[in-house]
């Protein structure tokens, strides 16, 4: 066997390593990105999974229970809505109406348990929010 | 006044078009008046952009809110700096400021550089101009920043209140000058290809260049993380997140080209490999900016929306990419390799692997940033691939790398002897495994911990040693003092020690984040006036809420006193209340230490003068924004080697056997009044 052979097969055993190592990390280490709407309609298919899902958070749905750190609102997108209970501290940034991701999976009492909640920050490149040119 | 900024970019516009039209047309011409005209073309770019800049800057500072770029990202409210600050806080003048930096870049080259790169110079600043040509283009016609708002408003929309922040309004200035500094060293490589430039000319220029960048970029992602940690208020400083990784990306990938250099300018070796990091590097700056203009990524924590720029930016790409394929195929017989690998166990093998190993995770996290629009387009649903997948595959990437990066000093080129290694290592293992122990007893227990501590702290014993044998060889022929045989040792060779301290830093950033996920603590309380708290040597008094007026904002924060070894501190957690913005903005309290970080959060106020406050203890993380501080100064100090007198010397040592002891010679001989025996 020549040393470049060698080197290249060498080269070829990291690389396969590596690629096998990012599949196993993919399967294992991954999540259903869905929006409301989408969860809603494939409900079946995804109700014992952990999965992330986006939308609004319904301003007028949020209700924070300081003594029990609970957190209760309702997600929206397109028209679909998703009762939503998050065990934590109150979200720092701006929530009401923010775009937000929960983690979690369904309850048993059709409310979505959320173990993560996530407030999308605002677009950087984009306007201020009051901005309406 | 918008008005002369409008002529200001039509100007910079037509400037770019002819000093890439007539400079790439004049490579062939070889007229000597037009070869001039193009270099004061090219700084003409320059102070019309800079122009452009100052007018914007002017109107946002006096407030001329009838200009959109003004009205949407500032008010009256805002202070100066932020003011000034949101130039590069939209969209229109962030692309404005984009295109001036690389302005610079290129008048910088045709100013400084044409005299003494006479050959690749000519040729890189139309490259540079081209790349002009598209960002005065996007500033001209698609998203100017002189363009006005129907009305006449007496007050702006104001400056997203998490921008305003000392950190922020560095960080993506630092971020600019790297990024768009890729493309300085990729278009000098295009244009030594095509030159046929032999690769001793080349490989320093481009190595400055690249330095400089590099420099920038890495200050410029660790002072993101510590925005993140400074403003969001989850305590962490990196979460794997797009627009995170569209920096890590070429940053990556710089990293490998930096060292795939290294064996160019020995060995000669793996010519095309390098030729394609340094255009991916500059690519990769491209397909950062398309994720974060584009909107094509909906699972950041920014909730990047599209700002309409991004389907240009793909163009871009694939012209540079297309551009770049064709240079290198053309000119194939350029990239031939000199000499062929003898061994593994060598110095370019370490390279060659420390190279794959850095292109693997610029790879992983590409294909990771990516995997939601892959996996939509490949298995018609959107999947997500969470930070537990970017960590288990990087931290043991990076384990291996910093393994390599202590093994490489001792290592000699073309082929190493394992009982030399073994003996030159012999000092520093031992120095890792002592920390190694010690780490376990201070409550470093899992094996990705300790093992963690025990190899950086090996691969940084490996760094020291080399400035303590260097500085030991010169006390032994004469030198008084340890400290003026240091000095000598570093001073005689400032690339070679400039590199250690900059591999030092990044060993203390690899510390400071083994370190801030071990024995970290995180609890939120709720606490009422007079109550004391005690948690890890902490005693914390909770005196009551207080509010206060500052510009722009009312602040409402929880005062605490804190107790530790006998000192009291106070801190403030608090939360902003910013005008037309009903929900706070977390001001977050940081007790600083080398060793551990107590950081606090004000989540919410329940009633009754109570406050629930999260607190965490974040271990180690100050050593990251150290290794920041020392990593800018190891690349200054390998920057400032003499301009033509920066190759790195050969040890005798490095090369074994009898031919290569003469090659070691031969290159030694080379240097001039430089003796290799350091």
């Amino acid at each position: 066997m020549t040393k470049k052979l060698r080197l290249q097969m060498g080269a070829l055993v990291v690389l396969g390593a590596l690629t096998y190592l990012g599949f196993q990390g993919a399967h294992n280490f991954s999540n259903y990105f869905l929006t409301v709407s989408q969860y809603r309609r494939d409900m079946g298919r995804f109700s014992g999974m952990a999965v992330r899902v986006q939308g609004t958070m319904l301003a007028p749905s949020v209700q924070y229970n300081s003594a029990t750190s609970t957190l209760r609102f309702r997600l929206v997108s397109k028209g679909q809505s998703l009762p939503i209970i998050y065990h934590g501290a109150m979200p720092n940034e701006q929530f009401k109406d923010a775009s937000a991701i929960v983690k979690g999976h369904m309850g048993a009492n059709g409310t979505f348990d959320a173990q993560k909640l996530e407030i999308q920050c605002p677009d950087h490149y984009a306007a201020a929010p009051n901005a309406s040119t | 006044m918008p008005e002369l900024g409008r002529y200001a970019l039509l100007l910079a516009g037509t400037s770019a078009f002819y000093t890439a039209g007539i400079g790439a047309w004049n490579y062939r011409a070889q007229s000597a008046r037009l070869k001039e005209s193009t270099r004061g073309a090219a700084v003409a770019i320059a102070l019309a952009l800079t122009f452009a800049v100052l007018v914007l800057e002017y109107l946002l500072v006096a407030g001329d809110y009838q200009v959109q770029a003004v009205y949407n990202h500032t008010d009256r409210a805002l202070p100066l700096l932020f003011k000034m600050g949101a130039l590069w806080g939209g969209d229109a003048g962030s692309v404005l400021f984009w295109g001036w930096i690389l302005s610079l870049y290129t008048a910088f080259a045709a100013w400084r550089s044409w005299p003494r790169e006479d050959r690749m110079t000519p040729l890189a600043v139309p490259i540079l101009a081209g790349l002009l040509v598209f960002f005065t283009g996007m500033s001209n016609l698609v998203v100017n920043p002189f363009r006005l708002v129907a009305g006449n408003p007496v007050n702006g929309a104001g400056l997203d209140p998490l921008l305003q922040n000392l950190v922020m309004t560095i960080h993506p200035p630092a971020m600019y000058i790297g990024l768009i500094g890729m493309a300085v060293p990729a278009a000098y490589l295009m244009a030594a290809l095509w030159t046929r430039m032999p690769s001793v000319e080349w490989v320093p220029v481009i190595r400055r260049w690249m330095l400089f960048s590099w420099m920038f970029l890495s200050a410029a992602i660790i002072l993101g993380g510590m925005w993140a940690y400074m403003e969001l208020g989850w305590g962490g400083y990196w979460e794997w997140d797009p627009v995170e990784n569209a920096s890590l990306m070429p940053w990556l990938a710089a990293t490998a080209f930096l060292h795939a250099l290294q064996i160019e300018e020995r060995r000669g070796m793996f010519r095309w490999w390098t030729a394609l990091l340094g255009i991916s590097s500059f690519l990769l700056t491209l397909v950062g900016t398309y994720i974060t203009r584009s909107g094509v990524l909906k699972n950041s924590v920014h909730s990047f929306t599209g700002t309409g720029v991004g389907p240009y930016f793909v163009g871009l790409f694939w012209t540079v990419a297309v551009g770049a394929l064709i240079v290198l195929v053309l000119r194939r017989d350029q990239l031939r390799d000199k000499m062929a690998l003898t061994t593994a166990f060598s110095k370019e093998g370490i390279y060659l692997l420390i190279n794959m190993l850095f292109a693997s995770l610029a790879t992983i996290v590409l294909v990771g940033t990516f995997y939601p629009v892959i996996s939509k387009a490949v298995l018609g649903t959107t999947v997500v691939l969470t930070v537990h997948f970017f960590n288990s595959l990087s931290v043991p990437i990076f384990l291996v790398l910093v393994l390599m990066l202590g093994a490489a000093p001792v290592m000699g080129w073309r082929a190493a002897r394992l009982r030399q290694v073994v003996r030159r290592l012999g000092v520093p293992w031992a120095v890792g495994l002592a920390a190694c122990v010690l780490a376990y007893t201070q409550g470093f227990r899992t094996v990705l911990q300790c093992g963690g501590v025990g190899v950086s702290v090996f691969a940084a014993a490996s760094m020291v040693q080399e400035f303590y044998r260097a500085a030991r060889a010169r006390r032994r022929s004469g030198t008084p003092g340890w400290l003026l045989a240091l000095y000598g040792t570093v001073n005689s060779n400032r690339r070679r020690y400039g590199g250690y301290i900059a591999h030092l830093a990044f060993l203390i950033i690899v510390l400071g984040v083994v370190g801030s996920h071990t024995n970290n603590l995180a609890v939120t309380t709720t606490l009422r006036p007079g109550q004391q708290i005690a948690m890890r040597g902490y005693r914390m008094m909770y005196r009551g809420l207080g509010t206060s007026s500052h510009g722009g904002y009312q602040l409402l924060d929880a005062r605490l006193d804190v107790e530790r070894g006998g000192r009291v501190v106070r801190e403030d957690p608090g939360l902003e209340f910013f005008r037309g913005s009903a929900q706070p903005v977390a001001a977050v309290a940081i007790d600083g230490g080398v060793m551990e970080d107590l950081y606090l959060v004000l989540e919410g106020t329940p009633g009754h003068q109570a406050a629930t406050v999260q607190i965490f203890v974040n271990p180690m993380v100050s050593w990251i924004w150290i290794g920041m501080y020392v990593l800018v100064a190891g690349t200054l100090l390998a920057m400032g080697a003499p301009a033509h007198g920066d190759a790195a010397l050969v040890r005798a040592w490095e090369f074994t056997g009898e031919d290569t002891k003469r090659r070691g010679r031969s290159i030694l001989a080379a240097v001039p009044g430089r003796s290799g025996h350091d």
